[in-house]
């Protein structure tokens, strides 16, 4: 590294997020026909380093002998304040080259609230932040991730997305971009080819939004020939058969998930009505309990780690989830690897199983009932009884559990105060069951934690017509649980409602409040989604001097026949049936588990054949 | 009992992590090397490794010095050999031998020898000066904040052993050997920044790098 460099270093706070050179990280040699990727995590090292996502694209790229790709971050406030004051450039990781030298960088776009980050990245690189400034000699830019699914309000700024699983994409987008630089680079025609050619892209410069006076979607349509009208999602059919990565880089840092991880499935079956990843995800796609094993052994003997994860969206939902379970921590448990399992149901919880993971009961379990009241679960589709609930309680705290957090959201489609004092009750009945755990199991000491976020409607879920509560509201409701939540073993924790605010007009914004996002990054805003350095102020006042109502994003109820910004995506499942189940919410009407009868959310008709 | 005593380097870019992340990089590097490690008992349990003194972030090191327990014997000639298989980039070991010891490493620890490059426009000669005189004061005191949160004076001469400046054309480089373990400690960073604070130097920074750890009687602790 160089010295100027190393110098900077002494001057900041953690200077291991900065230097790379860890166990299991790539640096190769460049060659000429070398395509060179800089994948990036728009926030800290210890943040971006625990999505496996990037170590999967990683791994999967750098495997492919022609391709480097490079981990790039955003710098913590101190270090980019010296980067700028030294006229020095952002660079990647791995080689710490300027990030500007690299031919295609890709986002993960993993939450609305990192978007500024983005263009804090860009601006760091010294690359122009918009598409259309940029030139041939400047890197392709490219997104994809979750938030790619509305990605209208990045359009100005991001060359093409990538819509659903990246690995086989990414690859051809890779293949795609080494033939044009082959022939002499120019921009417009490899997009073009790209949009055209490969599925699952989409180059917003080819595609025009026009509005209804009322500041609706009047009409989206491609402005070239060939490119496609839908643009539809893809997936990696059959997991088994497929790619995984046998390691992981190995932090130094002390990162937010600091452990080996291993995906056991893709999708999720529960239908809830304001999950937007149940709905994106699917179909659901089990890994194979062997295939399972053989990646966990390969990944902690190239890793070292101390500590495994299974992860998915609903873990114990895996059809041999027991079995799974079970035979890891046979198979490690004289290597004194531990086994960690988040996502945990209620109503599918396995008592046994956690007894048998969580060695250490001081740790805290995490449970998410999401609502006070069966009627208001019933319309979210969030299908946990109080019986399960009680139950799981009585059985942790009798089993030595004396910390335990429920999660829950407030601003829910149909919810009244009478839902809220629910979440109180509940509340109450855990401490109550505690009291009564007969007093040689219990550990005493309980606290027990409700920590309610607000709700955001999102694009591709039956709630996406639904508004927001505004600011004033939740704030109205949170005073009120804090008051009735006075029991002496409860915490009560919540978000600032004015982060959630913005997150919602960004969910489900259009191309026009890009425009904003560059006014509020010109007035300082970044890292978002740190309490510490969120401004609500700075970005009402952008809004506001573009004269952009965001209201009209967030906390407006959309008609039926509205036209969304990202209805020319195909994820699958259809509007139709999105709508259908806006109707059973309003009803209060609960829809079953898939994996028990199909109900019908067109993914067999519209993106795979046969049955799911 | 099977314990590995090691004496091993920490340089280049691995200078900057914390003892607590070379602690763990370390039992994930004996994890992948499958060592036969020894863990505590009880809920979580964790491999027995101990070291002889943590360096501060930032000091580079030729000479640390860790502690391993094995449930039996491993080759260590041959795990010399192929540590680059293991270790991460910026760790060598020097040397490993077996010891019957039953006393903590961190308990016989007394001195750090330290070589400290320093970045300055100053003239050296008013280092020398400025060494001379800490070197035949009686005593040095700065104010120290202790556990209860008050300020406290504290003595540092006897805490320094050696003190020497050494002139390499426009190169100024500070040897020192100072107290480092339990029965007292001053760090190079300190007597670096009371030396600036009370003496007409300055400078504009200033390297450590460790050289070696003694014990008793200034005995070589390997």
């Amino acid at each position: 590294m160089n010295l100027k460099l190393e110098n900077l270093l002494y001057q900041v706070e953690k200077p291991t997020r900065y230097i790379g050179g860890e166990v299991n990280a790539y640096n190769k040699e460049v060659t000429e026909d070398m395509v060179r990727f800089g994948f990036a995590f728009p926030d800290v090292y210890e943040v971006g380093m625990s999505h496996l996502g990037m170590h999967i694209l990683y791994n999967l790229k750098n495997e492919k002998e022609d391709i480097f790709c490079e981990r790039i971050f955003s710098p913590w406030n101190d270090f980019e304040e010296l980067l700028r004051k030294e006229k020095m450039p952002l660079m990647t990781i791995e080689s710490k080259t300027p990030i500007s030298e690299m031919d295609i960088i890709g986002f993960t776009l993993q939450y609305e609230l990192s978007y500024t980050n983005i263009l804090n990245i860009l601006d760091l690189g010294h690359i122009p932040l918009k598409a259309s400034d940029r030139s041939n000699d400047d890197p392709v830019i490219l997104a994809g991730g979750p938030c790619a699914y509305n990605p209208e309000p990045l359009a100005d700024f991001v060359d093409l997305f990538v819509m659903g699983e990246g690995e086989e994409v990414n690859l051809e987008v890779i293949a795609l971009y080494k033939d044009h630089k082959k022939k002499g680079f120019d921009k417009d025609a490899f997009l073009l080819e790209a949009a055209k050619t490969i599925d699952g892209i989409y180059v917003p410069k080819f595609y025009e939004p026009s509005y209804n006076e009322d500041g609706t979607l009047a009409s989206f349509e491609p402005t070239v020939e060939g490119v496609p009208k839908t643009v539809k999602k893809r997936i990696i059919e059959n997991m088994d058969r497929y790619y995984y990565p046998e390691k992981l880089i190995v932090p130094y840092m002390d990162v937010v998930h600091d452990r080996a991880v291993v995906e056991i499935f893709r999708g999720c079956t529960k239908g809830c009505r304001f999950c937007q990843a149940g709905m994106i995800y699917r179909p659901i796609r089990e890994r194979s309990k062997a295939n399972i094993k053989e990646n966990t052994r390969k990944l902690l003997d190239n890793t070292g780690f101390e500590e495994v994860s299974i992860t998915s969206l609903s873990t114990l939902d895996h059809s041999e989830i027991e079995d799974v379970v079970y035979e890891l921590m046979e198979e490690f448990k004289d290597e004194k690897v531990s086994l960690s399992l988040p996502s945990l149901r209620l109503d599918s919880f396995s008592l046994d199983i956690v007894k048998n993971i969580q060695k250490v009961r001081k740790t805290s379990l995490t449970f998410a009932p999401e609502a006070g009241t069966q009627r208001l679960r019933d319309v979210i589709n969030k299908g946990v009884t109080e019986e399960n609930l009680y139950d799981t309680m009585s059985g942790i705290f009798a089993n030595g559990w004396n910390k335990v957090k429920l999660y829950f959201m407030m601003g829910l489609p149909t919810e009244t105060y009478e839902d809220l004092d629910g979440i109180a009750t509940l509340a109450n009945h855990t401490t109550y069951l505690h009291k009564t755990t007969d007093p040689e199991l219990r550990r005493n000491g309980l606290t027990v934690t409700i920590s309610t976020a607000c709700f955001v409607p999102k694009p591709f879920t039956p709630f996406q017509w639904f508004p927001q509560d505004s600011m004033e509201v939740f704030e109205e409701k949170q005073k009120h649980l804090s008051k009735i939540l006075n029991n002496r073993k409860v915490k009560f924790n919540y978000h600032d409602a004015s982060t959630s605010f913005l997150e919602a007009v960004f969910a489900r914004g259009d191309r026009r409040v890009g425009a904003a996002l560059l006014k509020a990054y010109e007035k300082g805003c970044k890292f978002d989604g740190w309490a510490e350095y969120f401004d609500l102020d700075l970005w009402l006042s952008a809004f506001d001097e573009l004269e952009i109502d965001p209201n009209f994003y967030a906390t407006r109820q959309r008609a039926y026949d509205e036209l969304f910004p990202w209805d020319f995506i195909n994820v699958g499942v259809t509007k139709e049936y999105l709508k259908k189940e806006f109707e059973r919410a309003e009803a209060g009407v609960v829809t079953e588990d898939c994996r028990d009868g199909c109900t019908g959310c067109g993914l067999n008709q519209t993106l795979i054949g046969g049955i799911c | 009992m099977f314990k590995i005593r090691i004496k091993y380097e920490k340089t280049g870019l691995l200078k900057f992590i914390s003892h607590l992340e070379l602690a763990r990089t370390m039992e994930r590097s004996f994890r992948r090397d499958k060592w036969p490690l020894k863990f505590s008992e009880g809920f979580n349990p964790h491999p027995k490794i101990s070291y002889a003194a943590p360096l501060p972030v930032g000091a580079s090191s030729k000479y640390e010095l860790m502690e391993v327990e094995l449930t039996e014997s491993i080759d260590l000639e041959s795990m010399i050999k192929r540590q680059e298989t293991f270790l991460p980039n910026g760790i060598k070991f020097v040397e490993a031998k077996y010891v019957e010891t039953k006393k903590k490493l961190m308990s016989t620890v007394m001195y750090s020898e330290y070589m400290v490059f320093v970045k300055t426009d100053c003239d050296h000669g008013a280092f020398e000066k400025a060494i001379e005189a800490m070197v035949g004061a009686e005593n040095l005191m700065i104010k120290k904040m202790n556990k209860k949160k008050k300020w406290k004076d504290i003595d540092i001469r006897p805490y320094i052993h050696q003190l020497k400046a050494i002139s390499l054309d426009d190169k100024l480089l500070v040897r020192m050997n100072l107290s480092t373990g339990s029965m007292g400690n001053l760090k190079p960073e300190a007597l670096m920044d009371f030396m600036a604070e009370k003496y007409d130097v300055n400078f504009e920074y200033f390297r450590v790098e460790r050289l070696s750890l003694m014990g008793e009687s200034f005995k070589d602790l390997y």
